[in-house]
């Protein structure tokens, strides 16, 4: 199992390692000038000639990846053109935004999703079959940036026609606030509300067909019974695994939803750091994705091959 | 949140003012003058009205986060409301666009020559700490540091974005700025309270360089070299103090209790909310639950907010002293049809102005020349072309092109501008002109412009940097800046032009430098570089207790100014 | 090869293949879900088509004097704007339209280079094996074994671990946005999906009877693939090849709504909502129309999808 793990971890690095360089000449052929952009428009060229000099950009191709892979590997992520900080505090500042934002829109993907797919599992083919189906994917087709502002608009709407004061008008942030959390979060969770409905149909179908399941009924056990305490809890691994897999894609930055909702997140970050050409900060933001997306992957192979015996090293 | 290209772009959108005057408008928008005019200004008299109130939080909400707070380096339209809360530079403006005195205690003297300018500082200015504890008293040399600090190259993470646009005129300026020497032998402290500032040549422009941020006073021990190590602590001797600053958040300031301004500052607290999209900040001051909004008021709620009699007292607006334009590669290589000047003629007659502010809901004025309102200079007689379309098209097959060609427009991605060149796109069309549009996020537009000839049609704007009409000239209609790197769009050069502009900025101010750069103007425009197309009307909202508070020609706001109106 | 051998494996294929046309046919119209999506499908596809038959207004030109108010706003539904005209005074209809072009052009154009990555890639790395090369080094011969399958599969592992969204979003930015490069980014990042489930797939078929039947009278991979694997696939193919139009649409409206999609004058229905976002308190109906084309579009597809996996075999796609 070590060696297996081992192997799992060196893939990692190996996509990390990948990612960072595919970036970095992405950026690197990037046609705006982040010299340029700093000095504003009204500055002389020589002003913008000392910047780019100040920034190392005047220097050979190889010599800037050279020096890039050089700091990472001591822990420096560089220092963003347009923020003026360091990339690797600036992550971390908008991580827990982030993370507050993603556990809340997966639990709502779950407390949806899940209720509905043991529904429909349970009443295969019939209304609430259909019934969840149907709505979840509706709930799945529309966009969440629109979403988003239909929300934002029925909650200024009662805000300006029957004064109920519940929930911030126009988004934006407080740290452990549930007021300002609850809507991109409710926008979030309506986008994947779909996904774990397929999938805990799927799976609880499965165990639903298994022996003994067939066995227990046979016994004359409750259907209740062989529900919750059988199928339930055998269906739920997959779905326990999609979750880490999906909470591992949201650390990593949630970007419609933070940037309809004002959320200061990483998504946002990422957002405004593409628009402004800031390199580092692009870079720094797609490999903090990166790496939470290999965590989460990681995490959930280790707690595969711990839990299940069925996997081969 | 006009249009996610606007909110992607938000951090650029600060500088893209600069380029290019934004937002929303509306012709039926009830004529509302600017909220209380000033009742203080900056001009520092010893005896400040007394009846402003004192105390209260006032917020403002933009959707671009700060970029700098240390004045040698911060250059946008968020950064300038916060930095002129900390700092004070030896001159301001008054409400209009008046130099007056600020840590100066008169307006300095200029020699007969007018190559020395003598600059007599305040005393008992202290600088203040972030806790409200006094550092020290501020004193000429701390002048002299500043201004060199800014000419410094080897400020990090970057020099200042400015400092041989605005500084290279200081004797001695070229060795600070090619790393040769610490101090420009130009910059002199006589006395612990006066500086000589010596100039190469005469330039009566100058003193509005020592009105604008980059001449803030900064404390010699705690402003290194490290700007960013500056950003996160800036102290200064301005009216307020950063309290907390959270990036992507929110910056706190509280009143200063020991400026030395009687009377100021008014307010306890002023919290800036950054990042917040503007719908989202314009529901919130309908709601009173935000003071003063940071951008201008979002094109699809400017016509509902500014008709609203509920709100009438709420908006503020004023016209702003830039100039949006579409600029013609005057020398278009390979004999290009813009290179002809009947065919730019042609065109400066063929696009449709009102329109253009029609699809801002008329936030602005018609522009004809160069010149916007507010600056000194600006000439509402001065309109040399009438848009006429049927002659328009006539006189461009006149030129030699009865079945037009074909050319492209450059613009920013920032809202409205994609919009307006559709717009000049489809004017284009009718003449029998094909137009592509290519929009580029703002620091790629700005390398495009600066490149030679890359781009035949550019819809770009210009804000003044200060208020004199060299701004106009200089940087963006020379010679010298018809350079690979210079900001001259249209690749004007007309040497008659460029010696007599010389000659101006260097007479001395009055009527008759006025004058001569309004003949300056009728003489560019008749080379018809740019279709000059309107100066932006600058729209936005407070709730309905803030007073003191205008849309600066200068200072676009001026939040140190702003008070809590009594009873509210 | 004898001609005998083939034959034989196909009457095996046969025998363990999938479901049969009228069983299909039959759940299928039993199935609501069936007909809302298709014909949700074929509106669409009409409207798109159809589009300079449906409105002759041009969707890119401006009415200045009819198709905005005094005031610069834009004008609701009037006879010669049926659904009213947008900021610049352009007829919304035409450009709802004309946006069903562009949406299903790049749901359909990037979707099918998704689809052909995605199933290349997936078939070839479950038959490939370790292929060996020989080569000769220091002028000894050598056998060196290519790990095809695994080097194949951990790419698309890599691929998945991409955060796709922002990865798409830096490459349009980078490079000029559009049309094309948005269907060559979402397919570059989209095949991903549809890769491991035929993979996952394939793996299984490889392992049957007939197969290894195939492979032991020396059959060449390559005609295992197509003449036996391939028919066992189709039904999976065209399953999420449905359901990958849709999120193909979705994701090309999320690029346009940030601004890094379709580049304007064209119009697609992303950027049709973040053009006239500001208006979403004052003229709603700015922003829902759009909204709604993608959401009934994005639905239809979904449906139809659905659908047919049920109707093929409903565990069988499950997960």
């Amino acid at each position: 199992m070590i060696p297996y793990l081992i192997r799992r971890l060196g893939w990692g690095l190996v996509v990390l390692v990948g990612v960072m360089l595919i970036t970095f000449l992405l950026t690197y052929v990037i046609p705006a000038d982040p010299a340029r952009m700093i000095a504003g428009a009204n500055a002389s060229p020589t002003d913008v000639a000392a910047i780019r000099r100040s920034l190392g950009l005047d220097r050979p191709f190889l010599e800037q990846l050279a020096t890039y892979v050089a700091n990472v590997l001591h822990g420096d992520f560089g220092f963003s053109y347009h923020q003026h900080r360091a990339v690797l505090p600036l992550l971390l500042e908008r991580f827990p935004a982030t993370a507050q934002l993603a556990l809340a829109g997966l639990a709502i993907e779950v407390a949806i999703g899940l209720p509905l797919g043991i529904l429909a599992a349970t009443r295969r083919g019939g209304f609430w079959d259909r019934g969840a189906t149907m709505v979840t994917v509706v709930l799945v087709s529309a966009p969440s940036f629109w979403v988003g502002y239909l929300l934002l608009e029925v909650v200024f709407q009662g805000h300006q026609s029957y004064g109920i004061d519940i929930l911030p008008l126009g988004g934006g942030y407080k740290p452990f606030d549930l007021r300002y959390l609850f809507l991109p979060a409710l926008t979030l969770g309506f986008g994947g509300a779909a996904y774990y409905n397929r999938l805990m149909r799927a799976t609880m179908l499965d165990e639903l067909h298994r022996d003994y399941v067939r066995t227990a009924r046979a016994k004359g056990l409750q259907e209740r019974a062989v529900l919750w305490r059988h199928a339930l809890r055998n269906a739920i691994g997959p779905v326990l695994i999609q979750v880490g897999l999906d909470l591992g894609f949201f650390l990593g930055g949630v970007v419609i939803v933070e940037q309809v909702f004002s959320w200061p997140g990483i998504g946002k970050l990422a957002v405004d750091s593409i628009v402004t050409a800031d390199v580092p900060l692009i870079i720094g933001t797609v490999l903090f994705g990166t790496l939470c997306i290999v965590t989460a992957n990681l995490f959930v192979d280790i707690l595969n091959a711990v839990t299940d015996p069925r996997i081969r090293f | 949140m006009t249009s996610p290209a606007k909110r992607l772009a938000a951090i650029t959108a600060a500088m893209a003012i600069a380029v290019s005057a934004c937002s929303g408008n509306a012709s039926t928008a009830p004529e509302q003058s600017p909220t209380g005019s000033s009742p203080a200004g900056e001009s520092a008299t010893a005896s400040q009205p007394t009846s402003i109130p004192q105390g209260g939080t006032i917020s403002l909400a933009y959707a671009s986060d700060f970029q700098h707070f240390d004045p040698a380096v911060m250059y946008d339209t968020v950064g300038i409301a916060a930095v002129r809360l900390m700092f004070d530079s030896p001159l301001t403006y008054d409400s209009g666009t008046k130099l007056v005195p600020l840590l100066a205690s008169e307006m300095p003297t200029v020699s007969a020559d007018g190559k020395a300018i003598t600059i007599k500082l305040r005393s008992g200015v202290n600088f203040v700490k972030e806790d409200g504890s006094v550092l020290r008293e501020m004193t000429a040399d701390d002048l002299v540091y500043s201004l060199n600090r800014v000419l410094d190259p080897n400020l990090k993470p970057n020099p200042s974005p400015v400092a041989s646009a605005f500084f290279s005129n200081i004797v001695g300026s070229a060795d600070v700025l090619g790393g040769k020497a610490k101090t420009a032998s130009g910059i002199k402290m006589i006395d612990a309270h006066t500086v000589e500032i010596d100039l190469d040549h005469a330039d009566a422009t100058f003193m509005n360089i020592l009105a604008t941020t980059f001449s803030a006073v900064v404390p010699k021990e705690l402003a290194t070299e490290d700007t960013a190590a500056f950003d996160l602590a800036p102290v200064g001797t301005g009216p307020y103090l950063l309290k907390s600053y959270t990036k992507g958040q929110q910056a706190v300031f509280v009143a200063n209790k020991s400026y030395w301004q009687p009377g100021q500052p008014y307010l306890d607290e002023i919290d800036f909310h950054v990042g917040v999209d503007d719908n989202a900040a314009l529901q919130q001051v309908e709601a009173g639950t935000l003071d003063i909004l940071g951008d201008t008021i979002p094109s699809g709620s400017f016509t509902a907010v500014t008709t609203d009699p509920q709100y009438a007292d709420q908006i503020v607006h004023h016209t702003t002293v830039a100039t949006s334009y579409l600029s013609m590669d005057t020398t278009q290589p390979n004999d290009g049809p813009l290179s002809k000047l009947a065919v730019r003629q042609a065109i400066e007659e063929g696009i449709d102005k009102d329109n253009i502010l029609k699809i801002q809901h008329g936030a602005g004025v018609v522009a004809t020349c160069i010149f916007p309102p507010d600056m000194p200079g600006y000439d509402p007689s001065c309109n040399p072309y009438t848009y006429d379309a049927a002659k328009a098209k006539a006189d461009l097959a006149a030129a030699g092109y009865p079945s037009g060609f074909s050319t492209t427009i450059y613009t920013d991605t920032t809202d409205p501008d994609p919009a307006i060149a559709a717009a000049i796109q489809q004017d284009l069309a009718a003449m029998g002109i094909t137009a592509e549009i290519v929009t580029q996020e703002f620091g790629t537009f700005l390398g495009t412009i600066e490149t030679p000839h890359a781009a035949p049609l550019v819809f770009v704007g210009w804000y003044q940097d200060y208020p004199d009409p060299s701004d106009f000239i200089d940087p963006i209609l020379s010679c010298a800046s018809a350079v690979s790197g210079g900001a001259n769009a249209a690749w004007y050069c007309n040497k008659d032009v460029d010696t007599k502009a010389a000659a101006a900025r260097a007479e001395a101010l009055g009527p008759q430098r006025l004058a001569d750069y309004q003949a300056i103007q009728k003489e560019i425009m008749a080379d018809a570089p740019w279709v000059p197309l309107y100066h932006q009307d600058w729209y936005t909202m407070t709730s309905k207790r803030v007073g003191g508070f205008q849309i600066h020609p200068v200072w676009l706001y001026s939040i140190r100014d702003v008070y809590i109106k009594p009873g509210s | 090869m004898t001609a005998g051998v083939p034959a034989l494996v196909e009457e095996i294929d046969h025998s363990v293949s999938r479901t049969s046309g009228s069983r299909l046919r039959r759940v299928l119209v039993r199935n609501p879900a069936f007909w809302i999506g298709s014909i949700g499908v074929l509106v669409i596809a009409l409207a798109a088509v159809l589009a300079p038959v449906i409105t002759s207004h041009d969707p890119n030109f401006a009415f200045r004097k009819e198709g905005l108010t005094a005031a610069g706003n834009p004008v609701g539904p009037t006879v010669l704007f049926p659904l009213g005209t947008d900021r610049l005074g352009r007829d919304y209809l035409s450009r709802l339209l004309y946006g069903a072009r562009t949406s299903l052009t790049v749901g359909i154009v990037a979707n099918l280079i998704a689809t052909a990555i995605g199933v290349t890639i997936g078939s070839v790395a479950a038959f490939a094996g370790s292929p060996r090369i020989r080569i000769r080094f220091r002028g000894r011969r050598r056998e060196l074994a290519i790990p095809v399958e695994s080097l194949l599969m951990r790419l698309t592992d890599a691929v998945l671990s991409f955060p796709v969204l922002l990865f798409a979003i830096a490459l349009v930015a980078i490079l000029r946005p559009s049309l094309g490069l948005v269907i060559v980014v979402i397919a570059g990042v989209l095949w991903t999906t549809i890769a491991r489930i035929v993979y996952g797939r394939a793996v299984v078929i490889r392992e049957q009877e007939f197969i290894v039947a195939a492979r032991a009278v020396g059959v060449r991979s390559s005609r295992i693939l197509v003449r036996h694997v391939m028919p066992h696939l189709v039904s999976l193919i065209v399953v999420y090849a449905t359901l990958g139009i849709a999120s193909t649409i979705q994701f090309e409206a999320a690029l346009s709504f940030l601004g890094v999609g379709v580049p304007v004058p064209a119009a697609s229905w992303g950027n049709m909502i973040s053009d006239n976002l500001g208006y979403y308190r004052t003229d709603p109906r700015l922003v829902v129309l759009p909204g709604l084309a993608i959401m009934v579009t994005i639905l239809s597809f979904n449906l139809l999808g659905d659908a047919l996996a049920d109707a093929f075999d409903p565990r069988r796609w499950a997960n």
